[in-house]
C-alpha cells in the first residue's frame, strides 16, 4: 500500500476513534403491513376509466393523426414544428416523445443506445443503437421536440471514467410520427472533445442550427479549474465562440458539473436563439452570490463572466433544517434552470417556506421546509410568478425537485421529486397545484435520482 | 435489523463522521438510515441485501447534509463550497494531531465521490462490487475515483508540506 493510502488509513482512524458505540435505534412503532392497508384502501378512480379510456384513446389517437397532417403548430421560438401525435388524454401542449438513454451504473461494457419514447405512456417507440464500440452519454433537444443532440463516448472503460472520455457528436432526428416514429442518426462535424474533458452542460438551440457545450479539465480541482463555454454550428461543425473562465474560485460560472454519469443538459439554457443564460456569479470578486446571466452570443469571444450580464439573482433557499427558509431555487447540487421560451422569466425546482395553497404531500412528521416545487420568476424583476409543488412536512433532508421541460408559458412543468429517500418520488406533470404522474424514463437509483444525473439522461 | 444496527452502526458512523466531520449528524444520518429501512423493510426483494440499502442510504445522508451545510455557508461565509466543507470546525478535529489534521483537510477537499470511494474501499474495506452499489456507480468508476483519490491526496499532501 502506498504512503499517502496509509497516512489516509491513519488519519481516518484518528477522527473516528471516539466512536466505539452507536446510541439506541429509535424507531416507531410498526406499520401495518402493505398487503393490509391495500385491502382498505379505496379502489382508484383511474380504474373506472380503463374500459372509457380505450374506445376514447382509439379515436382521439385518429383525429389527432389527422390534425397533425393539417397543423403546424408554432413553438415559442417562432419554428414551425413538425406534424405529431397526442395519444389519449394528453394536453395539446405536451411534447410527444422524448429521448433516453439508460447508463448502467454496474457494467460499463455494454453499450448504451438511444430509445424514443411517448411521453404519455412512456412506451418505447424506436431504439437506435449507438456507433460500434461507443456509448452514449448525453443528449439535448430543439423545441420542435423531433430534433436532437447526443454525445458519445468510448468503450470499455479506460484511464477516465465517463466524466473525461472523449465525446464524438451526432445529429438525432425523429422521422415519422405516432407509433411509427424512428430515429435517424448523423455524425455532426463538431470536433471531437478531447479526452480528460468534463462535459459540464449541453443545450442544443431552440432552432437546431447552434449547440452550446460547457466544459472544463477532468482535474480533482473542480472548483478552481477553468471553464470554458463554445457555440457550434450544427451544420458546419465550425467554433462560433468561445468564452472562458479565468482559474480562481473568483470566476466561477455554475454548469453544474457531471461528475461522471451522464452529460447535464439543464445547467446552460438558450434565451431564443442567440443568447444563452446560465446561473453564475453577481460580480466576478463575489462567487457566492448566484445571478442568472445571460450571454448574447453575438459578443465576440473572451471572458465568460465579463462578457455575460447578471439579470435577476437565483433565489436560493438557505438555512434549510427550519421553517423560516424562504423558497428558492437549488443551485448548489445540480444547475437546473429552464428558460422559458419568450425569455421573460425561467423556472427552477426548489424548497423552501412559501404561504402557497398546495396540495400535502405523503411524508411521515418531521422538522423540515414547508414547501417542495416548481417556481417561475421574471428574468427582469426577479419576482417570483408561480409555484407548483407540495406542501410538505417529510422527514430528512433530501428534498429536491428538478425540472426537465417546461412550456411556453411557464404554466406546465415535467419534472421529478424526492421526498426524503422515498423513491420513485413524483415524476410527471405539475401546473397549478396539481400533478399528473408520467412513467418514469429511467429506473435508476438513490444516487442517481438525488444528484439529479439521472434527469440528464431524458431529453424532450 | 436491530442485529443488523448493533453489527453495523458504529462502522456507519464512523463513514459519517468522516464524510461529515460530525458526530451527532453522523449518527442523525445513520438514523435516518435505518428508518428508511425499517419503513421499506417489506418491500426490499432481498433481506440480504439490507446492509446496502442502509449503507447506500447512509452516503446519501451525507451528501444530503453536506449540501444543506454548503448552502449555509455560501450564504453566512462568503467562500466557495470546497473551502466551506474544509473549514467547519469541528470538535474532532481539533483533537488530531497536525499529520492528521493535515491529511483529513485534504480528504475533505476531495470531490465527494471520490472521498466516498476512498471510504469505504480503504477505510470500512468495503468490496469494490459492495461500493459500486453502495454509491450507485460502475466497479470501473469505483476504481478509477480511488486511484485518482490517492493521486489527488498525495498531490495535496505534497503541496501541503
Amino acid at each position: 500500500m502506498s504512503t499517502v493510502a496509509d497516512r489516509t488509513r491513519a488519519a481516518m482512524d484518528a477522527i473516528t476513534s471516539q466512536v466505539y458505540e452507536a446510541p439506541p435505534l429509535r424507531l416507531p412503532p410498526p406499520p401495518v403491513p402493505e398487503s393490509r392497508r391495500r385491502r382498505w384502501r379505496a379502489p382508484s378512480p383511474r380504474r373506472h376509466w380503463g374500459p372509457w379510456l380505450v374506445p376514447l384513446a382509439a379515436a382521439a389517437a385518429v383525429i389527432a393523426v389527422a390534425i397533425s397532417l393539417v397543423a403546424v403548430k408554432g413553438t415559442p421560438n417562432g419554428q414551425p414544428a413538425p406534424p405529431a401525435t397526442h395519444p389519449a388524454g394528453a394536453p395539446a401542449s405536451f411534447p410527444d416523445y422524448y429521448l433516453t438513454f439508460n447508463q448502467p451504473v454496474s457494467d460499463e461494457t455494454t453499450p448504451v443506445g438511444l430509445e424514443l419514447r411517448q411521453t404519455v405512456t412512456g412506451k418505447t417507440l424506436f431504439t437506435l443503437q449507438p456507433p460500434r464500440g461507443l456509448s452514449f452519454a448525453g443528449i439535448t433537444g430543439a423545441a420542435d421536440d423531433r430534433t436532437f443532440v447526443a454525445d458519445a463516448h468510448r468503450d470499455p472503460y479506460g484511464d477516465f471514467n465517463s466524466g473525461g472520455r472523449s465525446r464524438a457528436w451526432y445529429l438525432v432526428r425523429i422521422t415519422g410520427t405516432g407509433a411509427r416514429a424512428t430515429l435517424t442518426m448523423t455524425r455532426l462535424p463538431v470536433p471531437a472533445t478531447p479526452v480528460g474533458t468534463e462535459i459540464l452542460a449541453i443545450a442544443l438551440s431552440p432552432d437546431g442550427s447552434k449547440l452550446a457545450v460547457g466544459t472544463s479539465p477532468w482535474t480533482d480541482d473542480t472548483t478552481h479549474a477553468k471553464q470554458t463555454l463554445r457555440v457550434y454550428s450544427v451544420a458546419t461543425g465550425a467554433v462560433l465562440r468561445t468564452w472562458t473562465t479565468p482559474p480562481g474560485p473568483a470566476n466561477w460560472a455554475l454548469m453544474s458539473g457531471g461528475g461522471g454519469g451522464a452529460d447535464p443538459n439543464t445547467g446552460v439554457a438558450w434565451v431564443g436563439n442567440y443568447a444563452l443564460a446560465f446561473a453564475g456569479a453577481v460580480r466576478t470578486d463575489k462567487p457566492v452570490d448566484l445571478a442568472l446571466r445571460v450571454l448574447d452570443i453575438s459578443h465576440p469571444d473572451g471572458d465568460l463572466l465579463g462578457s455575460s450580464r447578471p439579470t435577476t439573482p437565483v433565489p436560493t433557499g438557505f438555512g434549510g433544517s427550519d421553517r423560516t427558509t424562504p423558497f428558492g431555487c437549488d443551485p448548489s447540487w445540480r444547475v437546473n434552470i429552464l428558460v422559458i421560451g419568450d425569455g421573460t422569466s425561467f423556472v427552477c425546482g426548489g424548497y423552501g417556506l412559501s404561504t402557497a395553497r398546495l396540495p400535502v404531500s405523503q411524508c411521515v412528521q418531521g422538522p423540515a421546509w414547508n414547501t417542495v416545487g416548481f417556481a417561475g420568476f421574471s428574468l427582469a424583476t426577479g419576482a417570483r410568478t408561480y409555484l407548483s409543488g407540495y406542501r410538505t412536512n417529510c422527514q430528512g433532508l433530501s428534498l429536491t425537485a428538478y425540472a426537465l421541460w417546461v412550456n411556453a408559458t411557464g404554466s406546465q412543468v415535467i419534472g421529478w421529486m424526492h421526498f426524503a429517500n422515498a423513491l420513485p418520488g413524483k415524476f410527471g406533470v405539475f401546473s397549478n397545484g396539481s400533478f399528473r404522474p408520467l412513467p418514469i424514463p429511467v429506473p435508476g437509483n438513490w444516487y442517481q435520482w438525488d444528484d439529479g444525473s439521472l434527469l440528464s439522461m431524458v431529453a424532450w | 435489523m436491530t442485529e443488523l444496527y448493533q453489527a453495523h452502526a458504529v462502522g456507519l458512523i464512523k463513514l459519517g463522521v468522516i464524510m461529515l466531520g460530525d458526530r451527532t449528524a453522523a449518527e442523525d444520518v445513520v438514523q435516518d438510515a435505518f428508518f428508511g429501512l425499517y419503513r421499506n423493510w417489506g418491500r426490499l426483494s432481498d433481506q440480504g441485501y439490507a446492509l446496502a440499502y442502509v449503507r447506500a442510504s447512509v452516503l446519501n445522508g451525507c451528501r444530503a447534509a453536506l449540501r444543506q451545510r454548503i448552502r449555509r455557508d455560501r450564504r453566512d461565509r462568503s467562500i466557495v463550497a470546497a473551502d466551506a466543507v474544509t473549514a467547519d470546525s469541528v470538535e474532532a478535529i481539533v483533537l488530531l494531531s497536525e499529520e492528521h489534521r493535515e491529511v483529513f483537510a485534504a480528504l475533505r477537499r476531495l470531490p465527494e465521490r471520490q472521498r466516498e470511494a476512498l471510504v469505504l474501499r480503504f477505510y470500512l474495506g468495503v468490496t469494490e462490487e459492495e461500493t459500486a452499489r453502495a454509491m450507485g456507480i460502475s466497479r470501473g468508476t469505483v476504481k478509477s475515483s480511488t486511484s485518482r483519490a490517492l493521486a489527488a491526496l498525495g498531490r495535496m499532501l505534497k503541496e501541503d508540506s
